[in-house]
């Protein structure tokens, strides 16, 4: 709290002291869509807000946040992030739904009508700080390095997506950090439930059992033709990353989506008799591919990380562009399904009632 | 529109920093996620 009101206090300041909070620029028109789509973004966000306590509903008001935001980057021509915002947030919800089941269902009613008058006044004051500033900022002419990705992108990078040219390519240094970091939170989730002996409810808290019927044959025979066609449709984002919205981050999302339906579909039995994978290894191995993708280029006597690309002439198929920056981004897919996956059964294999040595992690 | 996509960016910081001030594990969680 006292974070807050110190952010509060420095980041409002200065604020009064500004004479126009509008910059120069014309704004832009309003239409019906957006109009539309900023208020379900806002009922969304307020109800979550509203119904924090009934934590299902909560969630569910989250989702409609998230969809919102990604259809706002559709709207305003962020492809790549609508599409990793997606996928992110369909992740995101579905663990907290896993995790849902094992912590009560409803957050207890116990701040006093005066801290809930203080966190309100708290979070509105902090609200309009950030939309002053984001508004002052928006509406001023900006310069940004962006310029530079753009005339860059294809002649040094060899890809017209520039957002993937960037991800794999300027700053591949980072995403290679990021794909560590995302490897490393996977291995600390996969380490705190490992051992953890759960109470495993057989009701919820209203006294109601859970349903007995624990696999609706619909959606496991439906998901079992779907799983196919997610893969083809994440190889096929994979491939076109590097000219075209996509890339190994979304495609590898893509995939554990793909599999967290079966999951759900047919419980982590299921899977671990079909799918005897080790997650670990997964994430090494793609944390390795990208590093000595990275490595690769003191062969040739370049820096770190320096990527190389050529078109070449296939016949039946045409001109195609082979890069190495499509092999860091292997790495990179490798990496997020197999972090995905591992904290999906992490979370899955606390459900199950078999000793722990018989499932794989 | 500016003003209208500022007033979004307000609702959902609000709406995550009040849901983080809660201080149980669940809300600060959402609150988080809508932080970000």
């Amino acid at each position: 709290m006292l974070m807050f009101v110190v952010v509060l206090f420095f980041a409002g300041w200065p604020l009064f002291e500004m004479n126009h909070l509008v910059g120069q620029k014309l704004l832009t028109p309003i239409d019906v869509h957006n109009v539309m789509g900023a208020a379900l973004l806002m009922i969304g966000a307020l109800s979550t807000v509203i119904w924090y306590r009934t934590r299902v509903i909560s969630l569910l008001m989250l989702s409609v946040v998230g969809l919102m935001v990604s259809v706002a980057f559709t709207r305003f021509s962020a492809p790549d992030l609508a599409l990793t915002q997606l996928t992110v947030e369909v992740v995101t919800i579905i663990l907290l739904m896993l995790a849902l089941f094992f912590l009560p269902q409803h957050s207890p009613k116990e701040s006093s009508s005066m801290r809930v008058l203080r966190d309100v006044g708290i979070s509105a004051g902090l609200g309009i700080v950030v939309a002053s500033i984001c508004y002052a900022l928006i509406t001023r002419p900006l310069v940004s390095i962006s310029d530079f990705f753009l005339a860059n992108a294809k002649t040094g990078g060899g890809g017209t997506n520039v957002v993937n040219v960037i991800l794999v390519d300027f700053r591949g240094f980072d995403t290679l950090g990021e794909i560590c970091v995302l490897g490393i939170a996977a291995l600390g989730i996969y380490k705190l439930l490992v051992n953890l002996p759960l109470f495993i409810p057989n009701i919820d808290s209203e006294g109601r059992p859970w349903a007995k019927e624990r696999y609706p044959i619909l959606l496991a025979s439906i998901s079992q033709s779907l799983l196919p066609l997610a893969l083809m449709v994440s190889v096929y984002i994979f491939l076109r990353g590097h000219n075209l919205p996509g890339g190994g981050f979304i495609a590898g999302l893509v995939t554990a989506v793909a599999f967290i339906l079966q999951y759900i579909a047919h419980g982590s039995n299921w899977i671990s008799e079909r799918l005897n994978i080790n997650y670990r290894k997964i994430i090494a191995v793609g944390i390795a591919i990208a590093l000595f993708t990275g490595v690769g280029s003191w062969f040739f006597g370049k820096p770190f990380m320096t990527t190389w690309f050529d078109y070449f002439d296939i016949p039946f198929i045409g001109e195609i562009e082979l890069a190495s920056a499509l092999v860091f981004d292997i790495g990179v897919y490798i990496t997020v399904v197999g972090a995905t996956l591992m904290i999906l059964a992490s979370l899955g294999q606390l459900t199950l009632n078999k000793p722990k040595e018989e499932v794989n992690i | 529109m500016e003003l209208l996509y500022a007033s979004c960016i307000g609702i959902l910081v609000s709406c995550g920093v009040f849901l983080i001030l809660r201080a149980r594990t669940f809300p600060v969680v959402l609150g988080l996620t809508m932080f970000s």
